[in-house]
């Protein structure tokens, strides 16, 4: 029931107008690339539109996400909830799950509009499962981070850089190889220590990629993201609500 | 408004206008407009950084720029005011990111190598060669491409480099390339008077399992018959 009520967050018009715009934009960048492109036209749409809704929907979801949270503590509907005869674990998973059931239906819509640019179903449909993995991550992310910093601009702004920074992680670890003081031992030890605390991470660059979208992935990889992202959105479910229970036995 | 109104309204306007032509016509654009030059690509990977993580994606947006970078702002660049050094680079970083992709050998074949200097052009052959090697299942089109324009733009005497890349061609193409694409090194060899290494080659190829199917070995013991009538024909 109480999911049902997280829902009329996206009753609202806004939303799905913005969501709207976003789809029309990238597919306006798609196809402006394409007639840019001398050979592979519908290859250069398909990379730029991916390439454009992931970024654009992902940062608009954060905003709309961290700025709802937001709203109902200005609104002291934070303390109404909190007053119903249900665990706050509960209220915290209720909302992530309206959270979850809103990005499946946005990384849908996502993978439509790819599949209408030429992409071919079977990998249209692989590509909108890994962003629906990658927005459910970051959908558990902005929760937990969102309990933690209270404010709107630090919560998003917060969200959108860890969010950036699980995409180049395998960038920075390629980086962490080379040689940078002229101490090798130093350089070496740093590099296994960032490998170490990279390894923990997911592997964002391997999620709704534009191999995917182009070339397709196997369903091995698919199966490993979806454990990566099973195991992360429990576990901030689970850190988020420790905070959540902390925070409120302390006031 | 009123009819009246626009005819005050209209002498105004052809007198803007007319100020406004008189204005442009003053205007001088300067005679050499600066442009920039291709810078050197930094040491660090590109391509995953402009894609914030995907590579394909940043390999294609860097393509996109290379293209467009001879047309610029104040400039139409020639080719021969690109450095072709820093653009093989280029070239060669994107084709790294893109695994699958044809659109950097294509630049590379089609674009960059149909420069008329003899220097700048084998430069880039040899990048395609290179770039070919990575991938011939999906780019033999392009290297065959290539090649022909190698030959066109070789002179006589200084056909190495067209029948360096024809026999790459012959080594690796895939056998679902057409035969003019798999064969061009025969054809070449034979247009470079070099019929005996050219008749050799061919039986060797019929002896080879790697041609066994029915078109190839037409295709062969046709050229090797065409070889026979035209070596005839020339004998004194």
């Amino acid at each position: 029931m109480l999911t049902l009520f997280f829902l009329g967050e996206y009753r609202q018009k806004s939303f799905w107008g913005a969501v709207a715009a976003i789809l029309l934009v990238c597919w306006a960048a798609g196809l402006f690339g394409g007639a840019l492109a001398l050979i592979e036209e519908r290859e250069t749409v398909l990379t730029l539109a991916a390439w454009l809704l992931r970024l654009l929907l992902v940062a608009f979801l954060v905003i709309w996400w961290v700025s709802s949270l937001a709203r109902e503590r200005a609104e002291r509907f934070e303390q109404v909830l909190l007053s119903l005869p249900l665990s706050r674990f509960s209220l915290l998973a209720q909302r992530l799950a309206a959270w979850l059931a809103v990005a499946g239906a946005v990384a849908l819509a996502a993978g439509l509009l790819l599949e209408l640019l030429g992409a071919h179903w079977l990998f249209a449909l692989q590509w909108t499962l890994s962003f629906v993995l990658e927005l459910w991550l970051v959908a558990a992310l902005a929760l937990f981070v969102t309990n933690v910093l209270r404010g709107v601009g630090s919560g998003a702004i917060g969200v959108f850089l860890f969010y950036l920074f699980l995409r180049l992680d395998a960038y920075v670890a390629a980086l962490a190889r080379g040689r940078w003081t002229e101490n090798e031992t130093l350089d070496q030890a740093v590099s296994t220590a960032l490998h170490g605390v990279l390894h923990l991470l997911p592997s964002l660059y391997q999620y709704a990629n534009a191999t995917m979208i182009l070339h397709g992935a196997s369903w091995a990889l698919l199966g490993w993201q979806a454990l990566q992202s099973g195991v992360f959105v429990l576990l901030l479910l689970l850190a988020g609500g420790f905070d959540f229970n902390r925070k409120e036995a302390a006031t | 408004m009123t009819r009246a109104a626009y005819a005050r309204l209209l002498p105004t306007l052809l007198l803007a206008l007319l100020a406004l032509d008189l204005w442009i016509s003053q205007l001088r654009l300067p005679e050499t407009p600066p442009f920039q030059r291709l810078p050197e690509p930094p040491r660090i990977p590109m391509a995953p950084l402009l894609g914030l993580g995907d590579g394909e994606a940043g390999g294609r947006f860097l393509t996109l720029w290379l293209q467009g970078f001879d047309t610029q702002a104040a400039a139409e660049l020639r080719l021969a005011d690109l450095d072709y050094r820093k653009l093989s680079r280029w070239l060669l970083r994107a084709d790294l990111a893109m695994r699958h992709s044809a659109y950097p050998i294509f630049l590379a074949a089609m674009i960059y190598g149909g420069i008329q200097d003899p220097a700048m052009s084998r430069a880039m052959f040899e990048l395609v060669r290179r770039m070919f090697r990575r991938d011939p299942e999906n780019r033999w089109y392009w290297m065959a491409m290539a090649t022909s324009l190698a030959w066109r733009s070789s002179k006589k005497g200084n056909r190495e480099l067209p029948l360096a890349m024809a026999a790459d061609l012959y080594a690796l193409a895939p056998p679902s390339a057409p035969n003019w694409a798999r064969f061009l090194q025969l054809y070449l060899l034979r247009n470079a008077r070099k019929e005996e290494q050219a008749r050799t080659l061919a039986q060797r190829a019929l002896r080879e399992k790697r041609f066994d199917r029915k078109e190839d070995r037409l295709a062969l013991r046709a050229f090797l018959h065409r070889l026979q009538i035209r070596t005839e024909d020339q004998r004194p």
